[in-house]
């Protein structure tokens, strides 16, 4: 009798430590999703009484002047902040300007034409650095650089330490967009050159610009040079040598 | 401010983790968290060090949030936080609009090549942490 009754008696122990254990790594795991959720619900609280507190308070100051008036000397009754809201639009888009098609460019070079060669990684790691620079070593930078130099102060200056800090970013994006497309690897594999492909991002590139030259030029080979200077225009593109 | 881009960074970083790895560990009935702790977090151990140190280079490089609210004022003599200080950005932000040509402006410039050295250092770091790990991510998948 008591041979038959203590395996049973094991196999419940056995499954009680089992249970428990079981429990415990419940507990564990509403333990952690609970600290989670906490953390997220910590960032979200911050967030949303600074948009609370900026609407509240920024609500009642709303007027057409503030938009329409130059900003008045101390102590003047009326005014508006005119001067500043036109200055930083015409600062963003004098900086946007000049930083796109710059970044753009890099862009393009660090995902079509050096994935992996040294002057690309070097690249990326410096665009990395200028990415997260403080914006004050941009302003010293720009102070050393073109204030000092000019001995004045200048909106042009503004406009080229914002460029500055807009580069690094739009290169970042750009080079991210071209590398996530899933097609481009297919195209590469069909050896079209590095500028067709970050040009035309659907589709055959010879089919549609050049229609009457032969299909064979888009079979050129990645082994000869594709430099982007000769591939910018249409003329050059039927008469650079021949395909492989 | 540090806040929301380590969790953007560290969202990056967990998403590296082959889903091949969490759903073998799901089937062999592992929690949530036990997942997250045994699988993902080893796997990612460095990309999330790296991402620490990109929010802490965040940090150090903020000049408006803390020059508005630390009082510039330059004093060592107490350690104590509760006390109106100065840090390398705010020191800079607030003091290089009136600086004198001559010694005051080039020792705020000098500040300005300790801060950036600084970040410079800090960003090295986590980038080759996290470049480690993206080499570690070719490797297993």
């Amino acid at each position: 009798m008591s041979t038959t009754r203590s395996p049973r008696r094991r196999a419940d122990a056995a499954q009680i430590a089992r249970r428990r254990l079981h429990a415990r790594r419940k507990r564990r795991n509403a333990v952690a999703l609970t600290l989670a959720l906490a953390a997220m619900a910590f960032g979200i609280f911050w967030l949303i009484w600074i948009l609370v507190e900026t609407v509240r308070l920024g609500i009642g100051g709303m007027s057409l002047s503030l938009f329409t008036e130059m900003t008045p000397p101390p102590q003047a009754e009326t005014g508006g902040l005119a001067n500043a809201i036109f200055g930083s639009l015409a600062m963003v888009t004098l900086a946007t300007l000049l930083g796109t098609p710059i970044g753009i460019l890099a862009g393009i070079y660090l995902a079509e034409y050096s994935q992996r060669s040294w002057l690309g990684q070097t690249t990326r790691f410096i665009n990395d650095i200028l990415l997260s620079a403080p914006s004050i070593v941009i302003g010293l930078f720009i102070y050393s650089v073109v204030v000092a130099r000019a001995k004045s102060f200048s909106g042009w200056a503004g406009v080229l330490a914002l460029a500055l800090i807009v580069i690094p970013v739009v290169i970042r994006t750009t080079e991210n967009m071209l590398v996530a497309d899933p097609e481009r690897a297919a195209r590469g594999r069909l050896r079209a050159r590095h500028a067709e492909v970050a040009r035309h991002p659907d589709g055959d590139p010879a089919a549609r610009r050049a229609p009457a030259s032969s299909p064979a030029s888009c079979w050129r080979s990645r082994a000869s040079p594709a430099r982007p200077r000769r591939s910018s225009s249409p003329r050059s593109r039927t008469s650079s040598g021949p395909a492989t | 401010m540090v806040i929301p881009f380590i969790a953007s960074v560290m969202r990056d970083v967990f998403d590296v983790t082959p889903p091949m790895l969490k759903e073998s560990a799901y089937a062999l009935g592992s929690t949530t968290w036990e997942v997250v702790w045994k699988v993902v977090l080893p796997y990612t151990k460095t990309g999330v060090v790296g991402g620490i140190m990109l929010g802490l280079g965040r940090a150090i490089g903020e000049t408006m949030a803390v020059t508005f609210v630390i009082g510039n004022f330059n004093q060592l003599n107490s350690l104590s936080l509760f006390e109106a200080a100065n840090s390398i950005t705010s020191a800079l932000a607030n003091e290089f609009g009136e600086a004198a040509p001559g010694l005051h402006q080039a020792s705020l410039m000098y500040l300005g090549l300790v801060l950036f050295l600084i970040t410079f250092v800090v960003l090295s770091i986590s980038k080759l942490l996290l470049q480690r790990l993206k080499r570690r991510e070719g490797a297993v998948t």
